[in-house]
């Protein structure tokens, strides 16, 4: 009776049952990441796999602190590399995508459809593709190892998906308000930043986080635009750790500072960055 | 002199656009034709010598290379296995989604969590898990009885299921959260009526769903084969270069290689054109299609 009923209920949460079992392998990888990193030495390659331990914060300390003096990288320096190039080609690309997005949304101008469709165009660009344009453009400039180099790089890179997504954004704003304000006097440019991006706020949050992710993943563009000074965390982490040979208490420890903003970013934005994704998938 | 304000309204109008247009013709525009040009010259990066026109040799020694051959082959089987394996499992993943469930947002944001994370760091990840002698994969493998145990970085046979099983986590949140959102714009009227008609779910999976799904999974499909296309930072990382036996050798990889180990940006152009031309064909119908919308 009970078995059968267990059975039942069973039946009944089908969908739910398979879905639960792919979250589980689906986040398996980072939790299994998030744990090891919280391994000292030799619980890292027991196997089975230790799920219960001490934790203990060394692999960070080594990262962090250490590995500045055994290897001669200076892992702080970097995460501040990553920083700055990512929210200055963020701040840059969402200015400029702005902009373009209200353009595209409220107004009606000659070659309209063409700057749109150069838009989706430049979006499909690879960036492995791009680099050689890149570094050709870097180069001449002198800017090979800076941190404009990759803010350029970036701010290139973030325009097309930023554009389209407050495009979409600021579809949704009704414009009987921008009207409105224009009657009452307000310039377009005033009308844009006082009165509809507020009201997109939660759009342009999205569309920021994005664009900051985008350029905080990057390892293609900076691998070639950088040497030394402005090496951003994704290569210095990989070069370093993978040249060490089986450091995986350290690597666990680097991957997860690298994973943090964007699962936080992710985590918390999550609803508004879904919608901003497949506003343009869904309508077009 | 009278600006009228039509004119003055039609100049600020331009003046929008003018950022964003700026940025992307000097960053992108312009150095793509640069590097066409420069693609037509034996160009080294390590030598002195002002670059001479060659003409199209580049090209013509860039199509002869087997290399070239063995990773344009590379990719379009990576291209397949992968696109295939995303859109079965999003669709899958996205149809369960659609359905009743308790907890769906937390089972949301953990299933479409890989999307944002940095590739580099996901192969480095992927790396350890699927160590042949350590990896915890190989080692539940061992634990429910498989008999041979694949060398999944080191045997070049398993090259290209190693990085399916990468991009395949990596991407496919993508891929399901589009669908998931096409499913939603599905008015419920329509199943409803099928129901009361007594059709059953496969029936309306099959003559509602998918048909009302099939513009948009084309455009889903086809941004996956663009992407798929350029995929170079899980492979890079999972490995380093051309893996075993040149197994991992891809379009992004080789490309990287010529110019890193030649520094000849004249040939490393060639390629990068060669790659833009594939994508090109590749994006018309994404591009039209978005036209038409």
């Amino acid at each position: 009776m009970n078995s059968h009923k267990v059975f039942q209920l069973m039946r009944k949460n089908i969908n739910n049952i398979i879905l639960v079992a792919i979250f589980i392998v689906v986040i398996f990888p980072v939790v299994w990441v998030f744990l090891t990193s919280f391994k000292s030495g030799k619980l890292v390659f027991d196997l089975p796999p230790v799920w219960i331990f001490n934790p203990t914060l060394d692999n960070y300390k080594y990262l962090l602190f250490e590995s500045r003096f055994a290897l001669g990288v200076n892992i702080l320096q970097n995460m501040k590399n990553s920083i700055i190039v990512a929210f200055g080609s963020t701040l840059l690309a969402i200015l400029a995508s702005m902009y373009a997005g209200y353009a595209l949304s409220r107004f009606r101008f000659k070659g309209k459809k063409s700057f749109s469709l150069f838009i989706i165009a430049t979006r499909m660009l690879p960036p492995i593709g791009t680099m050689i344009p890149f570094f050709l453009l870097i180069n001449s400039l002198h800017l090979i190892d800076t941190y404009s180099a990759l803010i350029i790089a970036y701010t290139a890179l973030n325009i097309p998906l930023a554009t389209w997504m407050l495009r979409g954004f600021l579809d949704e704003i009704p414009t009987e308000l921008d009207e409105a304000a224009i009657i009452d006097g307000c310039g377009n440019n005033k009308t844009l930043w006082t009165i509809i991006a507020p009201l997109s706020a939660p759009g342009l949050m999205a569309t920021s986080i994005f664009s900051f992710v985008l350029s905080w993943n990057d390892f293609t563009l900076a691998n070639v635009l950088t040497k030394r000074e402005a090496r951003t965390l994704p290569l210095v982490v990989s070069s370093f750790l993978t040249e060490e040979g089986v450091q995986w208490g350290p690597l666990s420890a680097a991957a997860m500072l690298v994973f943090l903003p964007p699962i936080i970013f992710f985590c918390c934005t999550y609803k508004h960055l879904a919608k901003g994704l497949t506003l343009g998938a869904v309508k077009g | 002199m009278q600006i009228s304000y039509r004119t003055k309204n039609n100049i600020c109008k331009y003046m929008f656009i003018l950022p964003a247009l700026l940025i992307l013709l000097f960053s992108v525009v312009y150095p793509w034709i640069w590097s066409f040009c420069t693609s037509m010259t034996n160009w080294r990066l390590t030598s002195a010598s002002v670059p001479e026109f060659i003409g199209l040799k580049n090209y013509i020694d860039v199509l002869k290379d087997d290399k070239f051959l063995l990773s344009l082959r590379n990719s379009i089987i990576f291209m397949l296995l992968s696109v295939m394996a995303q859109v079965v499992l999003g669709l899958a993943i996205a149809l369960l989604l659609n359905r009743r469930l308790f907890a769906r947002r937390i089972l949301m944001i953990g299933i479409l969590l890989p999307y944002m994370l940095t590739p580099t760091m996901v192969g480095l990840v992927w790396k350890m898990l699927l160590h042949s002698n350590w990896g915890i994969v190989n080692y539940y493998l061992r634990t429910i009885g498989l008999n041979t145990i694949p060398d999944w970085l080191g045997d070049p046979s398993f090259t290209m299921l190693t990085l399916t099983v990468v991009a395949t986590w990596l991407h496919t949140p993508w891929v399901t959260l589009m669908i998931f959102a096409g499913l939603q714009s599905i008015s419920d009227e329509y199943i409803e009526a099928a129901k009361v008609d007594g059709a059953s779910s496969v029936q309306i999976f099959w003559r509602i769903t998918l048909p009302m799904l099939s513009k948009l999974l084309v455009i889903v499909i086809l941004f996956r084969v663009v992407f798929s296309f350029r995929e170079f930072d899980i492979i890079y990382s999972l490995f380093n270069s051309g893996g075993p036996g040149n197994s991992a050798m891809l379009l992004g990889v080789y490309l990287y290689q010529i110019f890193s180990g030649s520094w000849d940006i004249g040939r490393a152009s060639a390629v990068s054109f060669i790659m833009l031309v594939i994508t090109i064909i590749l994006s018309i119908p994404v591009v039209l299609r978005k036209k038409e919308g």
